[in-house]
């Protein structure tokens, strides 16, 4: 098993959520199974206290979840020291077959708990909590996910050898590595073209307030900026044409890029599916969701934009 | 007339489930009807504060049902419990509440701070309402530098800031003199003609030797007689 401080930090912060779900979990059972708004019971009134209480401890249970994202990327890129052969959080994340899934798992964690969050403050706007079964509901998702979380990241980390020589980021993304192919039989110009007319479709479907389709369009525009990143502009943060990793932009050689390119790209998609949920299980409009996502949106394409950009006018050719 | 407050069944209990488990309210059911002055009689520890602070939103039962203007105040979560009290009552407290490094006229206009209001506007209506109390005079004066009954008076001009159409009030007089206390009493009657619904908690005979038409509920051990 692999070790270090920020590794015990971080489980035991995961850990600690862990067990406030679990603590939380008979509550919300009475809660999804005995509420009733309009009862003078006293069943009712203990209810809606432990509501309160749960929801709080949710709320910075849920929030922490968050912030641990970007941590545990930082933690990834920091265990590539002691892994031979890593030269990056890429290798430390296939140096099992648990490291994928667990980094999927998060992500989704982070969008059902964000969507938890947004819903969660809707509801308090309204004096009646009418709402609080969809959160229930949404928490018992995160509950059964989180569990899950934290499986996959027991096997995870007891299963990264010290000693086994793991794959550097080159030999998984690179010209010859047979790993990931690119979607629909496209090559990188198409990908391009794809991910520049998303973002078009994204910004006419926000003017136009057609939220299923600009939902629809985050989640492709989410996948085609992984291609994107990965085959394409990477290589013009690198500033070398072999170098093609979604991982090395997290790095201090990179000015910690990544954060701010997987940021807006992740938050992006994540405004537009709370916008489309929150809408669909409340009355409150969410626009404004859907504006944070087109902003963020566009400043992933924008940065990346300027890379290459940058990379021309500095040198004159492209690579 | 229609009911301000209606309560029906209505239990607190403190501690529960604890050695110390103390049955503050116990099966509460009234009715305050608009325009109503009402008084909440009993001995003190007997709830009358108790009950008050539950109408006030201020604490919440254990069980039963409470309305205020048709409002579930009971079940409110503390943040429109807070926009309620701020829109619908005003409260005046025993020991005044005022804030003593505060000027009377700030002291008034505070409770207006939440609102938005625009601060000369804020200061007009203060002013009005402490020429009503009596107190204009006294308005650069700060909160600790006034008597009891200036104190009192102060404190009922900053519970009417928000036009409520309903004034509880704990113990006014409590910490009055006879004099003083007539004049509170004086202003709330006054108040109550206009139209406002008062509730007081008290023990003080005062009031059912000055105001006409009162109501007068008794309240012992927490159950009402």
């Amino acid at each position: 098993m692999i070790f270090s401080k920020s590794l015990v930090a971080f489980l035991f912060v995961e850990g600690t959520i862990g067990l406030l779900f679990i603590f939380s979990f008979y509550f919300a059972y009475m809660i999804l199974t005995r509420w009733n708004f309009n009862s003078p019971s006293k069943l009712q009134y203990t209810l809606e206290k432990r509501d309160y209480f749960v929801s709080l401890i949710l709320y910075f249970a849920l929030t922490s979840k968050v912030i641990l994202l970007p941590f545990f990327i930082n933690l990834l890129n920091s265990l590539s020291e002691k892994l031979p052969g890593a030269m990056c959080a890429a290798g430390v994340v296939s140096a099992n077959e648990y490291g994928q899934i667990l980094l999927i798992l998060k992500v989704v964690i982070i969008f059902v708990s964000g969507t938890w969050l947004i819903l969660n403050a809707k509801d308090k706007l309204e004096v009646n909590l009418p709402y609080i079964k969809s959160r229930y509901y949404l928490y018992l998702a995160l509950f059964f996910l989180i569990i899950l979380e934290l499986f996959v990241e027991y096997l995870y980390f007891t299963n990264i050898s010290t000693e086994e020589v793991v794959l550097c980021c080159s030999a998984i993304y690179g010209a010859n590595s047979g790993g990931l192919t690119l979607p629909l039989g496209l090559d990188i110009v198409g990908i391009l073209y794809l991910f520049y007319a998303t973002w078009v479709l994204l910004f006419l479907t926000y003017i136009k307030k057609y939220w299923f389709i600009n939902t629809a369009a985050n989640i492709m525009y989410l996948v085609l900026s992984f291609y994107a990143l990965t085959y394409f502009f990477s290589t013009y943060v690198y500033e070398l044409p072999t170098h093609k990793c979604p991982y090395c932009l997290f790095q201090k050689e990179y000015h910690y890029i990544g954060y701010l390119l997987w940021g807006s790209l992740i938050g992006g998609s994540f405004y537009a599916i709370a916008g489309l949920v929150v809408s669909k299980l409340t009355r409150f409009k969410t626009d404004y969701l859907y504006r944070n996502s087109l902003v963020l949106d566009t400043i992933f394409i924008l940065v990346c934009t300027l890379y290459v950009v940058a990379y021309y006018l500095k040198n004159g050719v492209f690579l | 007339m229609t009911n301000v407050i209606e309560i029906e069944n209505l239990n607190l209990v403190f501690s529960a489930h604890t050695p110390r488990e103390f049955h503050a309210l116990k099966n509460i059911s009234m009715q305050v009807k608009e325009r109503e002055f009402c008084i909440l009689k009993g001995v003190s520890g007997s709830g009358k504060s108790t009950l008050l602070s539950v109408m006030g939103a201020l604490l919440k039962p254990t069980s039963g049902k409470l309305e205020v203007f048709s409002n579930p105040v009971s079940k409110m979560p503390d943040f429109h419990a807070s926009t309620f009290r701020r829109e619908h009552l005003g409260f005046i407290f025993q020991n005044f509440n005022l804030f003593d490094e505060f000027t009377v006229l700030e002291n008034v206009q505070t409770a207006l701070v939440p609102t938005n209001t625009p601060v000369a506007q804020m200061k007009t209506r203060a002013l009005e309402l402490l020429s009503l109390v009596n107190l204009e005079t006294k308005k650069n004066t700060f909160a600790r530098n006034l008597s009891g009954g200036e104190k009192q008076r102060c404190a009922i001009a900053r519970a009417l800031i928000n036009n409520p159409k309903l004034i509880l009030a704990d113990e006014p007089t409590a910490n009055l003199d006879r004099k003083n206390s007539e004049n509170v009493i004086e202003i709330l009657t006054k108040l109550n003609q206009n139209g406002t619904t008062v509730l007081v908690a008290t023990h003080d005979e005062i009031f059912e030797q000055m105001v006409p038409n009162l109501k007068v509920i008794h309240i012992k051990e927490g159950m009402l007689l």
